[in-house]
């Protein structure tokens, strides 16, 4: 790893102060300069280029000088981007540096000062003080389900083939995102994980940007790349069964594979390749037409068989011994922090209808957002219409009528696709907590069955209800 | 839309332009041929919301994925000025201006008015770019009347252009008088353009005026690179802290001789050589106080600040005495102090005198990166009134007289021309005819 110092402290303008390899900033000065001319949006940028292989790591910071007591002296008085750039061999990027990345005081384990005068430790100079810094990817590998882990691979494999271009996401910010599909994925990925983040780089190297979307990266996923998913990695069944092994053993498993000579066609695509050299190594046979009953993966209604927890242990004593696995591999399963406790949440909505407290209706608007957060729409499309066949089976009175139109208001909330292309159709404001009033009426309507004065009821309920929401939007 | 139109006649050849037009790379413009055209819609739908820098277009342009956007004249109508072209086919109104050689967006009287072009050199953190985004904001300094003489000055670049420009931020920091950020070397570059227009009583002219703004670092490197023209100005802008810092000070050398070396290059030799000392409040530092000279200078200032800036010493005209007398003086300062900077300086073109300024933008340090909201900044106006006056588009007090004086002096001339070959003749008559004969 080299590392190199640029700034305009001096007020002679942009130079590199210095580095650990001067023979090769030297050579590539130009580049290094144009590199080092940035704009920041605010006060640091980060950027992670890739020239052929070698990587780029950009952390610039905005300098502001004081003044100093002699005003005649040269010296820049504007403030400017001081920047470290770290070279790198991709494989030293993909183990050493995009976990640290992600790390969030990673600013810590950087030089602070500026370049007027340079106060540089060795081990700032070498990049070893970077690497006192830990790494972040153990942390989030152990925050996803193995299904999670199959739905974020297939966005690195997306972003790689460039299907997909960068939209932030709910769970993670951009580093600690690119941080795991580097920890999920072959470090050949890291060719196409690029991004400049806080700022713009001069110079035609880099043109992408990231754009913006009305949903996040997972809803994206959700509703666009699902099936696309599922039907590639059950093509895949290797693949997916080496995304969902030990961290340790999929890194080794990688190399062994890369390792692996083989006579490989231009017209088959690097997973099929994978694919194929992963069979060879270990005696299994690759099989491409395997059908959906066989092996669901990031299908969530159609769950048909779990695996046990023998056969899953049976799997990884064959991963140790790197005995042959059988054709159809069993992708490791479990569902347990995804499931909702509907239950928990049942209770709550019954103490609501009982008896109306601030205290309850807080309680159940945050374990209603943590599954809104979680779990996937159709998780939330099931909540809700629990939710709602318990507000039929109770009857609604004056002393539960302010939680009945909570629960009424949360259960008929939109989903997120449908509300924007709803606002697409008809350009009208429409308010910020977006709820579908037909399924309203048609709950109002069975609530008050039976009852005298159902519509004039109806028609109440249905008008707090609007109250109700324009309040909250306001 | 149909009113404008009406008029309309297919595209005739007298397509040349008026004057001249060089683009910021060096490239003369002469007729319609060496321009496309396009218009504000097509030319977002061309940046895709991105950065659209002059050397991104000319790559473009040369890859010919611009066809759909920019249209050449040729198959064009426009109307009788040829300030806006029409496309027969889906009535599109194409008025923004693109040089062929560069990608440049060209300014809007372009080929219409005289080009002036001021070439200037300094190190970085001089003031290069405060001094011009100040002339560009502070407009309001320059719109003159006195009696019936007019004086308007104002930016020519098209406005509400789609692209986003350095020079927006730069500007927007100015006005919320902020420091501005250092230029960047290698964003796009086009010229400062200013349309000044000065209306004597009976005439009207016209001049556009254009600054291209560089990075510090690459102001050494101007010459060696394309952006080569006839510049009728060289223009150095030096610091006090260039001039007292050592290892500054030699850089400063080397650009003024640099500059000496690769003159011809430049084919500016008759340019006239302006310096002028920026951030000269500096001067009344401590180590100065020997001069006392040029702290005296400092105690008067040609501008007031009622609400916005306003002239009070060249308010009747360009004041050529007190000019030429600061001029001396600055001159003397440099020569005595800094023999090495002066002597270049003046080596550049011997045959005409430079002439010194003294201006300091902010006079006052900024505090905390922000300068207040009463600044009064220090003789920004002289130079560029200097200027101005040396092409007749501003009044001079004293100017009058000098021209008076040099009809007077043309007038001895000539009669004294004729004595010359009087006296030839009474020469030769004393040769060969040997006496007082009359001839």
């Amino acid at each position: 790893m080299i590392t190199i110092f640029c700034g305009r402290g001096e007020g002679t303008g942009l130079k590199i102060h210095s580095s650990s390899d001067p023979a090769f900033t030297e050579k590539n000065k130009q580049i290094l300069l144009q590199l080092a001319e940035l704009q920041l949006d605010h006060n640091k940028l980060t950027a992670v280029l890739n020239f052929d292989n070698t990587i780029v790591v950009i952390y610039a910071k905005k300098v502001i000088n004081s003044l100093s007591s002699n005003p005649l002296k040269k010296q820049e008085l504007r403030p400017y981007a001081f920047s470290q750039i770290f070279v790198m061999d991709i494989n030293e990027y993909a183990l050493e540096f995009c976990g640290r990345m992600a790390c969030s005081n990673i600013e810590q384990y950087l030089y602070q000062g500026t370049d007027h005068p340079l106060t540089l430790t060795p081990e700032q100079l070498n990049g070893a003080a970077f690497l006192q810094a830990p790494n972040q990817e153990n942390m989030l590998l152990n925050q996803l389900t193995t299904e999670e882990k199959l739905q974020y691979a297939y966005i690195g494999i997306l972003f790689y083939e460039g299907k997909l271009n960068y939209i932030p996401s709910k769970r993670f910010h951009l580093e600690e995102l690119f941080a795991l599909l580097n920890a999920l994925l072959p470090s050949f990925i890291n060719k196409r994980l690029t991004y400049v983040n806080g700022g713009k780089i001069n110079a035609s190297y880099w043109t992408e940007s990231v754009q913006s979307s009305n949903r996040s990266l997972e809803d994206e996923f959700y509703f666009c790349h699902r099936e696309d998913a599922k039907k590639f990695f059950q093509c895949h069944p290797n693949l997916a069964f080496l995304i969902c092994s030990d961290p340790s053993t999929r890194r080794k498993l990688y190399e062994q594979i890369e390792r692996f000579p083989c006579s490989s066609s231009p017209s088959t695509s690097i997973w099929d390749q994978y694919e194929t050299v992963y069979a060879l190594i270990h005696n299994v046979s690759p099989n491409f037409s395997q059908k959906i009953e066989t092996k669901p993966i990031t299908d969530k209604k159609n769950k048909p068989t779990k695996t046990t927890r023998r056969q899953r242990k049976a799997t990884k004593k064959k991963l140790r011994k790197r005995q042959s696995i059988p054709t159809t591999v069993p992708v490791v399963y479990s569902n347990q922090s995804s499931a909702i406790d509907y239950h928990k949440i049942l209770e709550i909505v019954e103490q609501l209808l009982t008896s109306y407290n601030p205290e309850l209706q807080f309680q159940f608007s945050e374990q209603y957002m943590e599954v809104y957060r979680t779990s996937n729409m159709e998780q939330l499309g099931i909540l809700q219409n629990k939710i709602r066949k318990t507000l039929i089976c109770h009857t609604c009175n004056q002393q539960n009528r302010k939680s009945y139109l909570l629960l009424l208001a949360y259960s008929c909330e939109i989903y997120p696709e449908i509300y924007v292309q709803q606002r697409r159709k008809e350009q009208r404001i429409i308010p910020i907590f977006p709820i579908d009033l037909k399924l309203a009426q048609n709950c109002a309507e069975e609530i008050f069955k039976g009852q005298l004065y159902a519509k004039q009821k109806e028609k109440r309920l249905l008008h707090d209800l609007k109250e109700w929401i324009w309040k909250k939007s306001c | 839309m149909k009113f404008i139109f009406s008029q309309l006649h297919p595209f005739s050849n007298q397509d040349d332009f008026h004057w001249n037009y060089t683009d910021f790379k060096g490239n003369v413009l002469k007729s319609n041929d060496d321009i496309l055209v396009t218009n504000r819609t097509l030319l977002s739908e061309l940046s895709h919301e991105e950065n659209l820098t002059a050397e991104k277009l000319k790559k473009m342009i040369d890859d010919g994925s611009t066809n759909n956007y920019l249209y050449s004249v040729n198959d064009l109508i426009s109307d009788p000025d040829k300030y806006v072209f029409l496309e027969p086919n889906s009535n599109m109104v194409l008025d923004l201006r693109i040089s062929k050689y560069s990608g440049q967006i060209l300014p809007i009287h372009a080929g219409r008015a005289k080009q002036l072009q001021l070439q200037y050199f300094g190190q970085a953190n001089v003031g290069k770019t405060l001094l011009i985004t100040q002339y560009s904001c502070e407009t309001a300094l320059f719109s003159w009347k006195k009696d019936k003489k007019k004086l308007c000055f104002r930016c020519d670049i098209p406005i509400n252009l789609p692209v986003q420009n350095f020079r927006n931020k730069q500007i927007k920091s100015y006005l919320s008088r902020e420091l501005m950020e250092p230029t960047p070397s290698g964003e796009e570059l086009l010229p400062h353009s200013f349309f000044i227009t000065f209306f004597d009583g009976v005439n009207n002219s016209e001049i556009l005026l254009e600054f291209q703004d560089i990075a510090g670092e690459n102001s050494d490197q101007q010459f060696h690179f394309s952006p080569v023209y006839q510049s009728d100005f060289l223009l150095f802008l030096i610091s006090p802290a260039d001039l007292e810092d050592p290892i500054a000070n030699k850089k400063l050398e080397d650009l003024i001789t640099l500059v000496d070396q690769t003159k011809q290059q430049l084919d500016c030799e008759n340019a006239k050589v302006l310096v002028v000392l920026t951030m000269s409040d500096l001067f009344l530092n401590k180590s100065f106080k020997s001069e006392e000279k040029l702290q005296k200078l400092l105690t008067q200032n040609t501008l007031t600040r009622k609400h916005h800036l306003k002239l009070t010493m060249h308010e009747n005209g360009y004041n050529m005495d007190e000019h030429k007398k600061r001029s001396a003086i600055i001159s003397d300062f440099l020569e005595n102090r800094y023999p090495n900077i002066h002597t270049a300086l003046e080596l550049l073109n011997p045959q005409c005198d430079t002439s010194y300024f003294l201006l300091a933008s902010l006079n006052e340090l900024p505090n905390q990166q922000v300068f207040s909201k009463s600044f009064e900044p220090y003789r920004i106006d002289e130079l560029l009134l200097y200027v101005l006056s040396q092409y007749g588009l501003f009044p001079t007090t004293e100017f009058q007289d000098t021209t008076k004086e040099q009809i007077k002096y043309n007038n001895i001339k000539q009669p004294q021309s004729v004595n010359k070959i009087q006296s030839f003749m009474k020469k030769i008559n004393e040769v060969f005819l040997g006496g007082d004969e009359e001839l």
